[in-house]
């Protein structure tokens, strides 16, 4: 479903983008006084993206028309010797879900503690389940956090976040 | 010329260097042949690394880094028929066959020696041509810059991905994220929405790492792979005659010039060049029939490209400051990082950085050839590392890097941001390659074409009228012309690339 229409989505998104974009730039003020002030890159660049959205918008509903609704590329083919099980968009949310929450905790609770939890669920989230061993991953995330933390706070001078063990 | 280069051997002559370089090849060789880590992924993560580094030695270790990368790529694509990286892509037509056939360590010697050779070459084409345009690109007013540009664009346009309007697209959109934040030339922040944050607009580095890594992390998410790559090799014989090497002298020497010259041609690098030269050789082969069937001269055509063009992208990058592909884009943002303005006055002003980085991709070169024929066991036991593991470990050495870009959490919050978007790019079919250039010469574009009419008093004739700014327009519309025809022709069945 969402294949077939992807082009009309995605055209359309972009459409109402460079709509925001062009009325966004009336209210940039030029400071010198020149002809071509901060605002005019921005609307010539907003003009040129709402016409290949459309372009890009309509090119797909014509398509959505010819061809049928499942695509069967030579690719994806190759690609089931390897996989087990269906595409599924939820651990793609979960995983998102977990990168935002370890960027916001980071500062509160310090890199180090929040990286050995990040990477212990990521590895969980992107494991099969017949290869999920807990002992095994906590080992890696534990001793992966210290290293990075250790190695770029003392040898590289990046002052990671030390949150509440500083 | 010379006493500038021995120069340039003097400074990454030292042990610490070297050893960086070293390092930096054996990584590269990692990411390269691991498939899912890429070149543009290895310096993304080493790039952090640098921070605390004086720019040779920091520029030295990116460049063992790109030369590992681009090269690793033939050890999954002759073993398993996957390629590491896109430059491989047509390794795995000759060369898997070659395996299949017996002759994997053939297959090998091939492909290693011709990279060695291919990247050598146009090592030495770089050093030669770099310095020259760079003193001619000196000359340059914004109206020839401006020219450049709207060539460069025009390009990424028209040789990225299926759909013309969707690589346009997303030069666009790169060119549109370029525009947050404060303005060239009189500064007025544009499209902060009130957020303060936004005044400095979007760093290079999170938008890389974003687009590039972290999208290849939401891609893996979604479907869990059971076992992880099983690559053997028991015997190797590597058993190649010099007449064997002989025979593939034109083949290889074709290539290499191919690759060299897409290399020089912005935003299209080794992942295109690998397969045109590729073709270029089974359409000029007495036997094509051959071609598939586990040919050697496919192996040697797609290693030699694929490894010219990396000296072919530092050609635009060293002397106009702009990227010929993602890994050269990463680049731009390890100079800017330490602190060397890329552009004409590089070579001027860091001359020694320059011809330092000439010396290290010399060297990085060597390591490459040695490390290939005498750790290539050791290669081959990595690949069954599962992508479970190391995707999460890279993300964090992701963050480590956005955030030591400035020491501030907008920059991770960026590359979360443009992760995503690189991942709807994907999913939605969108080329990833055209934003990122756009990222990189809008600024470029805008800032020459104010500063052009600033000089002309609001003139647009200037543009069309400096015969040097003329030229590049005219070749610009050119290509444009070319881009629409092909697309055209390519809807009605008759693809360009008949692989």
């Amino acid at each position: 479903m969402v294949a077939k229409y992807e082009d009309v989505f995605s055209g359309i998104f972009l459409l109402i983008v460079s709509v925001i974009m062009f009325f966004t730039a009336y209210s940039f003020e030029a400071l010198t006084t020149s002809l071509v002030g901060p605002a005019f890159m921005p609307q010539i660049i907003a003009i040129v993206m709402a016409i290949f959205s459309v372009v890009i918008a309509v090119g797909g509903f014509r398509k959505s028309k010819v061809i049928p609704e499942e695509k069967n590329s030579p690719e994806q083919h190759k690609e089931e010797l390897i996989v087990t099980e269906k595409r599924s968009y939820k651990p793609v949310l979960i995983s998102l879900g977990l990168m935002i929450g370890y960027v916001i905790l980071l500062p509160y609770i310090g890199f180090l503690i929040m990286t050995v939890i990040y990477i212990f669920l990521q590895m969980l989230i992107l494991s099969h389940i017949t290869h999920r061993k807990i002992w095994l991953f906590l080992l890696i995330s534990i001793v992966t956090s210290a290293t990075i933390y250790y190695l770029f706070r003392n040898v590289f001078y990046v002052m990671l976040p030390t949150g509440i063990i500083g | 010329m010379f006493d500038m280069l021995f120069a340039g051997f003097g400074s990454v002559m030292t042990l610490q260097i070297i050893m960086l370089i070293a390092a930096g090849v054996a990584l590269g060789l990692v990411f390269g042949s691991i498939p899912g880590l890429t070149a543009t992924m290895a310096v993304a993560i080493c790039l952090p690394i640098t921070y605390g580094m004086d720019p040779i030695a920091g520029m030295s270790l990116l460049m063992g880094l790109y030369i590992g990368g681009v090269s690793g790529g033939l050890i999954p694509a002759i073993l398993l028929k996957l390629p590491g990286t896109p430059s491989s892509i047509a390794t795995t037509f000759d060369g898997y066959p070659m395996a299949q056939n017996g002759e994997a360590g053939k297959a090998f010697n091939y492909a290693i020696v011709s990279s060695f050779l291919g990247g050598l070459l146009s090592i030495i084409v770089l050093i030669m041509i770099a310095p020259p345009l760079g003193r001619v690109a000196l000359q340059f007013g914004p109206f020839e810059f401006f020219a450049i540009v709207i060539f460069s664009l025009t390009l990424i346009a028209s040789l990225s991905g299926d759909s013309l309007p969707k690589g346009i697209m997303a030069g666009l959109l790169g060119i549109s994220f370029a525009m947050v934040g404060a303005a060239p030339i009189d500064a007025f922040p544009r499209f902060t929405y009130g957020f303060t944050d936004m005044n400095a607009g979007f760093n290079l580095l999170p938008v890389l790492i974003g687009l590039f890594a972290l999208s290849e992390i939401f891609i893996s998410a979604e479907k869990k792979v059971k076992k992880g790559l099983n690559a053997k090799l028991s015997k190797v014989n590597y058993k190649v005659s010099i007449k064997e090497y002989v025979a593939q002298g034109w083949n290889f020497l074709r290539s290499s010039l191919i690759g060299l010259g897409i290399g020089i041609l912005p935003g299209i690098g080794g992942g295109t060049s690998n397969i045109i030269s590729y073709v270029a050789a089974k359409s000029s082969s007495k036997k094509p029939e051959e071609f598939g069937k586990g040919n050697p001269a496919g192996v040697v055509a797609s290693e030699a490209s694929n490894n010219a063009a990396v000296g072919g992208a530092l050609v635009p990058l060293i002397s106009l400051g702009i990227p010929g592909d993602t890994v050269t884009a990463m680049l731009l943002g390890g100079l800017v990082l330490h602190g060397l303005q890329p552009g004409p006055l590089l070579m001027q002003n860091s001359g020694d950085v320059v011809y330092g980085i000439f010396a290290a991709l010399l060297i990085a070169n060597v390591f490459m050839i040695l490390f290939l024929f005498m750790g290539m066991k050791g290669f081959i036991r990595l690949l069954s590392i599962p992508q479970h593991i190391l995707y999460p470990i890279i993300l964090a050495l992701c963050v480590v890097g956005a955030f030591g870009v400035n020491n501030r959490l907008f920059d991770v919050g960026a590359l979360l941001f443009f992760g995503v978007l690189g991942y709807l790019m994907i999913k939605f079919g969108f080329p990833l390659t055209p934003l990122v250039l756009g990222f990189i010469l809008g600024p470029l574009l805008e800032t020459n074409l104010r500063r052009g009419l600033m000089l002309s008093q609001g003139d647009f004739m200037p543009f069309l009228t400096s015969p040097i700014a003329a030229a590049f327009l005219l070749v610009a519309a050119a290509s444009v012309v070319f881009a629409i025809y092909s697309n055209h022709k390519k809807k009605k069945g008759t693809s360009v690339l008949n692989v």
